[in-house]
């Protein structure tokens, strides 16, 4: 942002005559100036933090803050490396500076990430949907998939096999006792082998989404095995294929959208604490550094 | 008249011959209960409650029993009173006690019975199949549940009023009050006398009261006042009594505005004295946006139509504006007068939209304002309507017609003769105007409110366009050989159109023959881009856009996907700003870069509203769809809204005047997006860090990809 | 068959509303490394506390010889919260001592204006540049208001001054005579031959002059003695000592004493005395006359006694170092030919030329960007070291 800018040239400016005419210390005016400012980026970028503890608050959009975030953040380095004359100091300072440089460096590698992998979630995952929730969803996949696959192989009252149940008996299966439930019309053979197929393939893929051997959990691999088993069984099931195709895709989407979302978090783990970190030694600093 | 003589309780009376024996005992001071029975009505004895013993096998029905000679009648014997009392039992044992009115008034004649007699919970099992309600009346709600079929109100209808609109339907317990052939009352061609209302002894029929808008500063004006205007001269006195704050009087000094372009705002004005000058607060704006609603239609009608202009000669502007009054200004003077009996402002208050113009006093006035529900009433009254057509024939017709380029060479007299002919047509949201393949009969030109044009594909309707005040249809089937629609068209709002007969259409192009060259060409444009149109990429994102309903939100959340980092911001910050309940889904369907987030989009005509039984969903004067907390948890709204935008939430409230003293419950109380209307901008919006999350109006937003902008209120 | 047809309605339903209010592990993570961060950092520092070592804090290493103060930073700091606050110069001057730079300057810098502490271990406490020295030599006031040499030095090749003895022009003050024409160019002698590096003497300069780079001083046993024997008498063979005439006296008395005891038969030879101590009396007389007027009259003048008395030797005033307020260092030049700056050595004749090059031979070095430092601390000190004193040691071992 511009401010930031200008800040970053005022300071340059006004270091490099002061490099020249004088040992740059911490302990100088301006050492000091550049200290304070420095940390003080450092304590407003890690506001970003508690400001987004009150989202309501009416302090600034949080899309302004996000911009302050990150181009001020940018000036601590600069400002850091000025307060320390680009020196490396003692162990404390130097446990700073490669704190500062951690997190500067996560922040880029996130700001990266932030802006690059949104774009790759919405090519590679159409069917997204919020993270936390995705082990619900997936068993509201589940519990779809086996009232699918009742009309197709149910006993007699209605309940499914306890070996062909996929979702938690906990969650509530759709509801469908009010429509009218027909038998699906089919061989006995092919029953059987439906009955096979969807127990012995579909149901542990539903089941551990994540594995990646199955062969369901290749989108290639798993059009052609729905392929195979629409020829297989008769024309009265392939809906029902249809959308255990379409549920395997969602799960594959899924897990996929668990991995990038990982990508686009994930660098917080590092960025966040060490930045806590960074400010509470950075505090510590401070008033040792006042002190003497 | 031969007088007989009979004995009331040991009482001698003498009435004349042919009187009932109900009416008899009354005349002598002797009260009979009756529920089914009143003055003015034509007694049926149905309800059985006034029957007395006249000495003879069974108890008879006083209202229908025609009193004899020497008939010894007992009113309040024993056995009469057992009877009476298992009577009304019966009745309760299905009434949902308290009913409407009595929760209203205190006034239900049935439960008043019943209290007279002591009964307070009946010994019977009660109904088990539900009759429902029937809230699609702007004016008087429906509760089948507490109809004990007397009749009155169809009485009331068919034969006070005479406008035999109500008859009953069903059979055994289904049995009921019907409107025409069963529809819903909003539907029917009920025209809101209120008879039925005032004829109703229990809460089956009760009058709506609007909750909605406390009219400003004004006088309230009286029924009988009222009823000396011309205007309302037909209007129930009974609606009116009963909706006294629904009309108030207004004095405007000269050079007050009275209604702003722009504004939302949800009454009418009727005009009792002085000028008003109707204007476009911005006729700046209107030039340089390209020609207001022509510019509208022609967006629409290049886009998905076809032309509406001939090529080449029409790049001319329009020559008038229309706007929500029964006049359209003029282009290049675009101020009108309306005078003493004009009513304006009908189509902001019928269908929520912003006001089309800016009106000011020219000369001291004085205003009737009115609500939705009294405009309704006035809009069914048959008398009224006439008028308002009348007035629409005489004055602005011609306007309406010219407005249309193509129509702009019509002589004057032919819009005369025209004027005669044309039909005003109502409709309401979601009415089918006319079908494709059906013969065709008529044209139509839109004078309010929105139509939709589809037809029917493979694989689901395609919308071709959106058409608005001042568009038109139904050229095509008139003027190919065929004679078929070849569109459904369909009304996405309260609409009003004209509509001209295909005879009257005829003639009008045999007499002015360069219509009908023109209205060939474009007939021949238009079926040949719809045609170009379904080889059209943009038939995908515009079907998406239609399909998802987008066209019907006046305000969406949409999320960037290419920079939303799902770090649900957004949705802690609605949490935190409607105390820990969000109010926002972050998943939803994706249009485009964007998905649609699971909030309220402010439709237009909202769904959610119709129905609600305490009427706390609402608009206040402006965009946002709020409910208000008396909310009652009855979850019609969150039922009825098609985005899964409002949902019911339990909150832990406390239960007050119990025995031992306060109690904590689960009430659930609906909640929806209210666009944080405290703050300048949505509390989700203001809290996304990335710039992703955007609050649009889709219409204007998603321009580039409908292809043109389907709102556009001029 | 349907299908499953995704409507807004229904995706919103699956989701559980209150979803956001329940902790994830990616959130669950970053509080837990939060915590664990800033423990461990913590737990270091507690670590440290607890041992009273306040090293960590240091903002920089210490210089080897105050690395032994680096857990405790009040013995240099003081106590207490100091904003802003420098070093008193008290608590250098606890160990050090630091004598004042010049008696008429005006005010004193504080030590740590120029001896810079952290800044690594191997790094000089005291490594100033010019800059320190203009900022008062480049406008210089002094406590009478008088400047003795030069108020404008801006940088050695800017306002400084020339060499002081050179300046005055004064002939070098040695009382002996010295041909080094006579040596150098007839006798193809080397520089070398008689100057050696190597003669540190401690003259207050402190341990800063290295000892090699002042030049010995050339004595007579070792560079003079081999060609200007102090032979007396032909007799014998020893020389007389390089000494005063009064030790020369009782030598040269006590080795005709020896000789003429061993040689009892020369007594009366040739007209000389019989009597051995008149033979001695008269040949010391002979000898000392011979020393006096010739031998050590070739270098020295000797002042003759009033009287029958031995002669007096001068001071010869032979200048060790030239600088009294610099110092130089040979053994850093020694890759150059003595000539090339002492330009009037091999032509000098007489012991009174000055033979120190001007200050515009080490201008063509120094000072010259990218040849030779041109710092003032390169020739000069700041403390008058003339001026120390010893210091009392306040601490014990315990509290180092």
């Amino acid at each position: 942002m511009f401010t930031a800018l200008v800040a970053f040239l005022a300071a340059l400016a006004a270091y490099v005559p002061y490099s020249l005419t004088s040992r740059p210390r911490g302990g100088s005016a301006l050492g000091l100036t550049y200290g304070i400012t420095g940390y003080g980026i450092m304590l407003f970028a890690g506001l970003l933090g508690a400001r987004k503890k009150v989202p309501v608050w009416r302090l600034g959009r949080a899309q302004s803050w996000m911009r302050g975030h990150i181009w001020f953040g940018l000036l601590t380095l600069p400002m850091i490396l000025f307060h320390s004359g680009f020196a490396r100091g003692g162990p404390l300072t130097s446990l700073l500076m490669l704190l500062l440089c951690v997190v500067f460096l996560s922040g880029l590698t996130g700001a990266a990430i932030q802006h690059f992998v949104p774009g790759l979630m919405k090519s590679m995952v159409p069917l997204e949907t919020i993270y936390e929730e995705i082990p619900r969803v997936r068993e509201q996949l589940r519990a779809e998939a086996d009232n699918l696959v009742r009309l197709c192989f149910r006993h007699p009252e209605g309940k499914l096999e306890p070996a062909l149940v996929s979702a938690p008996a906990s969650f509530p299966r759709a509801a469908s006792g009010t429509e009218p439930e027909e038998m699906v019309e089919m061989e006995a053979e092919e029953r059987e082998y439906f009955r096979d197929v969807y127990g012995n393939m579909i149901l542990p893929f539903l089941k551990n989404p994540g594995r990646r051997e199955s062969v369901l959990a290749n989108t290639e691999k798993a059009g052609a095995f729905f392929e195979a088993l629409r020829r297989r069984l008769p024309a009265s099931v392939h809906g029902s294929i249809d959308d255990l195709e379409n549920i395997c895709e969602e799960e594959r989407q899924l897990s996929r959208q668990q991995s990038l979302y990982l990508w686009l978090h994930g660098w917080l783990l590092v960025h966040v604490p060490l930045s806590i970190a960074l400010i509470v030694l950075g505090g510590i600093h401070a008033v040792e550094a006042l002190r003497y | 008249m031969t007088q007989i003589e009979l004995t009331i309780d040991g009482k001698a009376v003498t009435v004349d011959e042919g009187t009932s024996v109900f009416d008899a005992a009354r005349l002598h001071g002797i009260p009979v209960p009756v529920l089914c029975h009143q003055q003015n009505e034509r007694p049926i004895g149905v309800c059985r409650v006034c029957s007395v013993d006249c000495g003879e096998r069974v108890l008879q029905a006083s209202c229908v029993r025609p009193a004899e000679n020497g008939m010894k009648v007992e009113t309040n014997s024993d056995k009469v009173k057992k009877a009476r009392r298992m009577l009304i039992e019966l009745l309760m044992s299905d009434h949902p006690s308290p009913c409407a009115r009595q929760r209203q008034s205190g006034d239900c004649e049935l439960e008043m019975l019943a209290a007279a007699e002591g009964i307070t919970a009946p010994r019977f099992a009660k109904r088990i199949s539900p009759r429902g309600q029937d809230n699609s009346s702007l004016v008087i709600s429906v509760d089948h549940e507490a109809c004990i079929l007397c009749d009155r109100c169809i009485r009331g209808c068919d034969e006070v009023r005479h406008n035999d609109v109500l008859g009953r339907r069903g059979k055994g317990y289904n049995a009921g009050i019907a409107f025409d052939l069963s529809q819903p009352m909003g539907k029917s061609s009920c025209v809101s006398c209120g008879e039925c209302m005032v004829s109703c002894p229990t809460g089956a029929l009760t009058n709506k009261s609007v909750i909605q808008t406390v009219l400003p500063n004004g006088t309230p004006v009286r029924a009988d006042e009222l009823k000396q205007l011309p205007f309302f001269r037909n209007v129930s006195g009974t609606f009116l009594d009963l909706n006294g704050n629904a009309v108030i009087k207004r004095h405007f000094k000269a050079g007050d505005i009275m209604c702003r372009e722009g504004e939302y705002g949800s009454t009418a004005f009727y005009i009792l004295e002085g000028k008003v000058q109707i204007f476009l607060a911005t006729p700046m704006a209107h030039v340089t946006t390209g020609g207001g609603v022509s510019g509208f239609i022609q967006k629409l009608t290049s886009r998905l139509t076809g032309s509406a202009e001939k090529p080449g000669t029409h790049h001319s502007r329009p020559t008038s504006i229309q706007i929500d009054a029964p006049v359209d200004l003029e282009y290049n003077n675009p101020v009108a007068e309306l005078g003493p009996g004009d009513l304006f402002g009908e189509m902001t208050c019928m269908n929520l939209y912003p006001r089309s113009a800016t009106v000011r006093a020219s000369t001291d006035c004085v205003m009737l304002e009115m609500l939705r529900n009294v405009l309704d009433v006035i809009q069914r009254n048959k008398t009224m309507r006439a008028e308002l057509e009348l007035n629409y024939r005489r004055r602005a017709l011609d306007d309406h017609l010219r407005t249309v380029p193509l129509f702009a060479g019509l002589s004057r007299e032919f819009v005369e003769s025209l004027a005669t002919k044309v039909e005003l047509v109502r409709l309401s949201k979601g009415d089918v105007i006319c079908r494709q393949g059906e013969i065709a009969d008529a044209f139509y030109l839109v004078r309010i409110g929105f139509v939709k044009v589809t037809e029917e594909r493979t694989g689901g309707d395609l919308v071709l366009a959106y058409l608005g005040k001042g568009g038109y249809f139904g050229e095509i089937g008139l003027l190919t050989t065929r004679g078929l629609r070849t569109a459904t068209v369909t009304a996405l709002d309260h609409v009003e159109l004209v509509r001209i007969d295909g005879k009257e259409f005829h003639e009008m192009l045999e007499l002015v023959p360069s219509i009908k060259r023109d209205l060939m060409a474009v007939a021949r444009e238009r079926e040949e881009q719809n045609k170009r149109h379904m080889g059209a990429v943009n038939a995908i994102t515009l079907d998406s856009f239609l399909s998802q309903g987008l066209m019907e939100s006046n305000s969406l959340l949409l999320i960037d996907l290419d920079k939303c980092t799902r770090c649900d911001n957004c949705v802690r910050a609605c949490a935190d700003a409607h105390d820990g309940v969000t109010r926002l889904i972050r998943e939803g369907l994706r249009f485009d870069n964007y998905l649609v987030a699971t909030s309220c989009r402010q439709c237009r005509d909202p769904l959610c509203m119709v129905g609600c039984p305490v009427g706390s969903i609402r608009r206040r004067n402006s965009l946002e769809i709020v409910i208000e907390d008396w909310c009652v948890g009855c979850g019609l709204c969150a039922r009825n809204c098609p985005y899964g935008n409002i949902n019911m939430h339990p909150f832990e409230a406390m239960v007050k005047d119990l025995p031992q003293g306060q109690k904590a419950v689960v009430s659930y109380k609906a909640t929806s997006c209210d666009l944080c209307s405290e703050h300048a901008e949505p509390s989700c919006v203001y809290a996304c860090p990335h710039d992703a999350a955007h609050r649009v109006d889709p219409n204007e937003f998603f321009k580039n990809y409908s292809g043109a902008k389907i709102t556009e209120l001029s | 068959m349907a299908g499953r047809i995704r409507t807004t309605k229904k995706l919103a339903q699956r989701i559980d509303r209150g979803y956001f209010r329940r902790l994830f592990p990616i959130p669950f993570w970053r509080r837990i490394f939060s915590l664990l961060v800033v423990g461990v950092c913590l737990v270091w520092l507690g670590f440290h506390a607890a041992a009273h070592d306040e090293s960590p804090y240091s903002s920089g290493p210490l210089t080897v010889q105050h690395a032994i103060l680096g857990g405790n930073c009040a013995s240099c700091h003081g106590q207490g919260l100091a904003v802003g606050r420098r070093i008193k110069d008290q608590a250098c001057l606890s160990c050090h001592d630091g004598p004042v730079h010049n008696a008429a300057q005006t005010f004193s810098p504080a030590c740590v204006e120029c001896h810079v502490e952290h800044k690594g271990t191997e790094r000089l406490i005291a490594a100033q540049g010019s800059q320190l020295c203009t900022s008062c030599h480049s406008n210089l006031h002094t406590r009478s208001g008088k400047t003795q040499v030069a108020a404008n030095i801006e940088s050695f090749t800017h306002g400084h001054p020339e060499f002081s003895v050179l300046r005055s022009g004064a002939a070098d003050p040695a009382a002996i005579k010295f041909n080094h024409k006579a040596h150098v160019g007839d006798l193809s002698q080397k520089c070398g031959d008689c100057h050696h590096a190597g003669g540190g003497v401690n003259d207050g300069a402190g341990a800063a002059g290295s000892p090699r780079g002042v030049m010995r001083p050339v004595g007579y046993q070792e560079q003079c003695s081999t060609c200007h024997p102090l032979s007396f008498d032909d007799k014998i063979p020893d020389a007389a000592p390089h000494d005063k005439p009064e030790v020369v006296h009782e030598f040269v008395t006590r080795k005709l004493r020896e000789y003429i005891a061993g040689h009892a038969s020369e007594l009366g030879k040739a007209g000389t005395p019989r009597n051995a101590a008149e033979w001695v009396r008269s040949q010391v007389e002979v000898d000392e006359k011979q020393l006096w007027t010739t031998t050590c009259d070739r270098c020295h003048t000797l002042h003759p006694a009033a009287g029958a008395g031995l002669p007096s030797v001068p001071e010869t005033k032979i200048s060790h170092r030239w600088f009294t307020k610099a110092k130089f260092d040979h053994s850093a030049h020694q890759e150059l030919q003595c000539v090339s700056c002492h330009a009037n050595a091999a032509s000098s004749t007489k012991a009174s030329d000055v033979l120190l090059p001007g200050i515009r031979t080490c201008q063509e070095c120094h000072g010259v960007a990218a040849k030779a430092s041109g710092e003032c601390s390169t020739c000069h000190l700041y403390h008058d070291w003339t001026k120390g004193r010893p210091v009392d040691g306040k601490f014990t071992i315990k509290q180092l």
